[in-house]
């Protein structure tokens, strides 16, 4: 079966298929033909050496004909090709015709990646290994390095009033103390808040100075 | 008859206690004394008035009418000074610290001004003429220059020395009660009941401290009291004495501290 592909690459070709014209058979090249002409495919037709009976009373200038002539010629010549022992038939995966893409699967060939996987394998170990002594190494000088206390920054806040934490005595109940310590408190504020000097009781101001 | 008998016992209960309560009450007096003081500045306002008139015209009813307002302003002046030296009386009277023979020689003073006065006011109105007004304004303002204001300003001043006197007593009773708790304590024989040596010499420092406040305040007091030089008790002489009494204050409210400090020490371990 052709492909688009081929058909652009001729054209021609192409242009006698819609019209359905016959095309020329193409020989590869080093093929041996029953007749020495090679480059004629009518002369190469007539070469064949059994011919159904039935296409030899048909007009050679029916396109019909014509095919099935080239058929049955091209029928023959791949038979005669084929070993003589029918082996079972394997499909075939299409392989793709870029050359970058088949070289790539040159590399990945199963015995060039079994011949890699050993090499990928200590790649990862060795990478496994830098990296456990990477943090095996911070962390020993993590804890080697002097402890810095952290700079705490706080909000300001009032200065507490120190005062001596006393327990209280057997005598902090005691009627007569409690008794003296309310006298002196009372007295205390009688001291601190006494008045000496009488400013309301000032002698009166008065007018002697009576004349006439 | 038998109405008078009820009136007289109403009389008894209710008005006459009142009177009574109302020469010894400060408030009182000195509200007194304040009604007086309006009722004087009111009289004045008059005498000046008719003695304008009457120096201005020179008519016989000037004469008279400036005659009469010397004479009210002349009795409610008196009065001024009567019940000044009575609100004064009743102040001395509520103060407590005074002592007996101090309190009973200025209620003397105070006594003997105020019969003065009293008898001034009376014989006011006997005088003929405004000279003779004037002479008895003059006289008046002698004793009241002289005499009157030595009495004020003593008696002020022993009012003053009464209250810090007061005080001075009362912190010398509460040391005293310390003193006899800290022996008590001192003396212990329980082992719950005793305090260390050291708290004991500490509160006996407090003590002693309190004492020496005490004899300051004792040497001001006798500082300020000093008569041996004293001629006139003028308004320079009370202001500085009242300044040697503040000083005394100051060292009362110290030894006031000390004793709350050693109350505070037997209260704590």
């Amino acid at each position: 079966m052709k492909t688009v592909k081929d058909y652009l690459k001729h054209p021609k070709k192409f242009l006698n298929a819609l019209l359905g014209r016959p095309n020329p058979v193409e020989i590869p090249e080093g093929q041996v033909t029953y007749q020495g002409n090679p480059t004629s495919p009518e002369a190469s037709l007539g070469a064949q050496p059994h011919v159904d009976n039935s296409t030899k009373n048909v007009s050679p200038d029916d396109p019909l004909h014509q095919d099935l002539a080239k058929a049955s010629s091209l029928i023959k010549t791949i038979s005669a090709k084929l070993p003589k022992v029918a082996l079972p038939i394997v499909p075939k995966t299409e392989t793709p015709q870029d050359p970058q893409i088949s070289q790539v699967s040159e590399i990945i060939k199963p015995n060039k990646v079994k011949k890699l996987i050993p090499l990928i394998i200590g790649l990862v170990i060795l990478l496994v290994l830098v990296l456990v002594g990477f943090f095996a190494y911070s962390y020993i000088a993590k804890l080697r390095a002097p402890k810095e206390n952290p700079i705490v920054v706080t909000n300001p806040s009032p200065t507490p009033i120190e005062q001596e934490q006393t327990q209280p005595s057997i005598y902090a109940n005691d009627p007569d103390i409690l008794k003296l310590q309310e006298d002196i408190n009372v007295l205390d504020r009688e001291v601190v808040g006494a008045q000496l000097r009488e400013s309301t009781l000032n002698a009166p101001v008065l007018d002697f100075n009576i004349s006439f | 008859m038998k109405v008078k008998i009820i009136l007289t016992l109403l009389f008894l209960l209710f008005i006459a206690p009142r009177s009574l309560h109302a020469q010894t009450n400060y408030s009182d007096a000195f509200l007194q004394y304040n009604l007086k003081s309006e009722d004087y500045s009111k009289a004045h306002d008059a005498y000046v008035v008719k003695r304008s008139a009457y120096l201005k015209f020179k008519s016989l009813q000037s004469e008279k009418e400036a005659k009469d307002a010397t004479v009210l302003m002349l009795q409610t002046r008196d009065d001024v000074v009567v019940y000044y030296l009575m609100a004064v009386s009743a102040k001395m009277a509520e103060t407590k610290g005074i002592p007996d023979s101090e309190r009973v020689a200025d209620q003397k003073y105070i006594d003997d001004e105020i019969a003065f006065f009293k008898d001034h006011k009376i014989k006011i109105p006997s005088a003929g003429t405004l000279q003779d007004l004037v002479n008895d304004s003059k006289l008046a303002s002698d004793r009241f220059t002289f005499d009157n204001r030595n009495v004020f300003y003593k008696i002020l001043f022993s009012i003053s020395n009464g209250k810090i006197l007061d005080l001075r007593s009362r912190i010398g009773d509460n040391l005293t009660t310390v003193k006899n708790k800290v022996n008590t304590i001192r003396d212990e024989t329980r082992p719950e009941y005793q305090f260390s040596a050291d708290k004991i010499s500490a509160i006996d420092r407090f003590v002693f401290e309190s004492e020496n406040k005490l004899a300051r305040a004792d040497d001001k007091e006798v500082t300020a009291t000093d008569t041996k030089v004293l001629r006139e008790f003028t308004v320079d002489e009370y202001t500085k004495r009242l300044g040697v009494l503040s000083e005394m204050q100051q060292l009362l409210k110290e030894a006031s501290s000390f004793l709350k400090e050693i109350v505070n020490q037997i209260k704590s371990q």
